[in-house]
């Protein structure tokens, strides 16, 4: 079974708390990151194959810190959770790599479902 | 200036070689037999021919007749020498028929035979400048009507309206384009004052315009551009933007004008600014909804945490369910928000339509 780990990208600081507290609830580790460089310095150490992307972020966007995780990790699952997102914006997600797209305010429970489908994925690649 | 003396008698040759020397004429050919003579004359192309008129083998009347009948010959003057026999009426009669300039009659006196011969070449010279003028202007004509050809080409041929107008500001000259633009075709302006091609509200300025204008001094006129109203045949008015010219001929002042219909240029300007007043408003729209999704979801996140962890017959369950309640309604309101912008940047993109913001904003 892949480990329960997820990675949380967002600088709205409690946006991010929030996330955080929501999953670890659901009974997941998870591990934050303010800025796409910092997720990028975080996964040079750790696997981690479930993560939430803001797409708005300081420095490198979301769009493109998905395709460099892309890059590292094929596997991986990434969600964008986002305030907005304009047509371009929608295109490039699916683009860059994305298995889905929210638009915030998101329902807990429709993160727990992104977040348990994500796994169930995973052990299913897993187990062939 | 070129002599031929034809004689076949030497002496006479000689004397008239050098009466005419000594007075300074350098070009002086002597000849004693007619028929190499008329040989010679194509070649030495002299500009005066003295003849004798009683030669053997062709006599003086017949040379001078064959040579008014070359073109390239007929032009040089002839002065005859006679003998001073026989009738003087017949001589005269027979030497101007035969085409000569004049005539003298022997004895030969020097300044009888210069005064002639000096006379016979200022003619010569008269008739040879006359002839150069002629070719001069021939050939400046081929050039002006080229350079003629030239003008009407490029003015008919451009969709810009030319309009030339005089001092008076009649129209002279109304180009293809103009046809065109205004839709009155040549003969129903020529002649009439230019107003009419302005709409009613631009004529007082322009006329202000012309009368500032120094009739004699035009040249503050050249290139200068207005921005106007035209109107035409039909009544139908439209932008249009005038380049203005203006020239002396001799003492009269001439007026181009030229024209072009700035009509599409004005409807795209007007989409433009459209598009990017609608473009601004979405990106906008766009910016509000980020920033009320970001609280809202923290609000509605907490509410949902805060109802998983109170008991489920607990009195509060109510109140925090009210407050998820009403961050997802907010949540609908700005995705519908979030959702026209989309629907309008789509349309937008493609081109489908020109969205109305007005519109828009009511959905």
């Amino acid at each position: 079974m892949v480990d329960r780990v997820l990675l949380i990208v967002e600088d709205e600081p409690t946006v991010r708390h929030l996330f955080k507290e929501q999953f670890e609830k659901e009974g997941y580790s998870v591990i934050t990151a303010e800025s796409a460089e910092e997720a990028l310095a975080i996964l040079k150490t750790q696997r981690i194959l479930v993560l939430f992307l803001d797409l708005k972020l300081p420095g490198m966007d979301g769009v493109q810190l998905c395709r460099e995780i892309k890059k590292i990790q094929p596997i991986s699952i990434a969600y964008a959770v986002t305030g907005y997102a304009s047509l371009f914006q929608l295109t490039d997600c699916i683009e860059s790599g994305f298995s889905d797209y929210f638009i915030k305010p998101v329902k807990t429970r429709v993160l727990y479902k992104a977040a348990r489908d994500a796994f169930e994925k995973l052990d299913r690649w897993r187990s062939k | 200036m070129k002599i031929l003396i034809i004689d076949d008698d030497p002496l006479t040759v000689e004397l008239l070689q050098n009466i005419l020397r000594h007075a300074g004429f350098e070009q002086v050919q002597g000849e004693g037999d007619p028929v190499a003579a008329l040989a010679l004359v194509p070649e030495f192309n002299p500009d005066l021919i003295v003849l004798d008129m009683q030669m053997p083998g062709m006599s003086g009347l017949e040379f001078c007749a064959r040579l008014k009948k070359s073109t390239s010959t007929m032009g040089i003057p002839v002065i005859m020498i006679t003998a001073g026999s026989g009738s003087v009426d017949d001589t005269i009669n027979q030497a101007y028929g035969a085409g000569c300039f004049d005539f003298i009659t022997k004895p030969l006196h020097a300044a009888e035979v210069l005064a002639r011969i000096k006379s016979a070449l200022t003619i010569r010279r008269a008739l040879l400048k006359l002839q150069d003028e002629l070719k001069l202007r021939a050939e400046i004509e081929k050039v002006l009507q080229a350079s003629e050809y030239r003008f009407r080409a490029i003015a008919e041929l451009t969709p810009d309206a030319i309009v030339i107008a005089d001092v008076h500001e009649h129209i002279v000259f109304w180009n293809r384009g103009s046809e065109q633009m205004f839709g009155y075709m040549r003969d129903e302006v020529m002649g009439r004052h230019i107003d009419f091609l302005l709409a009613e509200r631009f004529r007082e300025v322009d006329k202000r315009g012309f009368q500032a204008l120094s009739k004699t001094d035009v040249s503050g006129l050249f290139g200068k551009r207005i921005e106007a109203w035209g109107v035409s045949k039909s009544g139908r008015e439209f932008p249009l933007e005038s380049s203005m010219a203006a020239w002396q001929e001799g003492t009269t002042v001439f007026f181009s004008a030229t024209i072009r219909d700035l009509t599409e240029r004005h409807t795209a300007e007007e989409q433009r600014i459209e598009q990017e007043k609608l473009n601004s408003v979405l990106e906008m729209a766009g910016a509000v909804c980020h920033e009320l999704n970001q609280p809202l979801q923290v609000i509605m996140g907490y509410a949902e945490m805060l109802q998983q962890n109170l008991p489920p017959d607990s009195p509060q369950q109510l109140r925090v369910e009210k407050i998820a309640a009403q961050a997802e309604k907010l949540g609908n309101i700005t995705q519908k928000l979030a959702d026209i912008t989309r629907y309008e940047t789509k349309s937008y993109i493609q081109k489908t339509r020109i969205v109305d913001i007005h519109k828009a904003s009511e959905k």
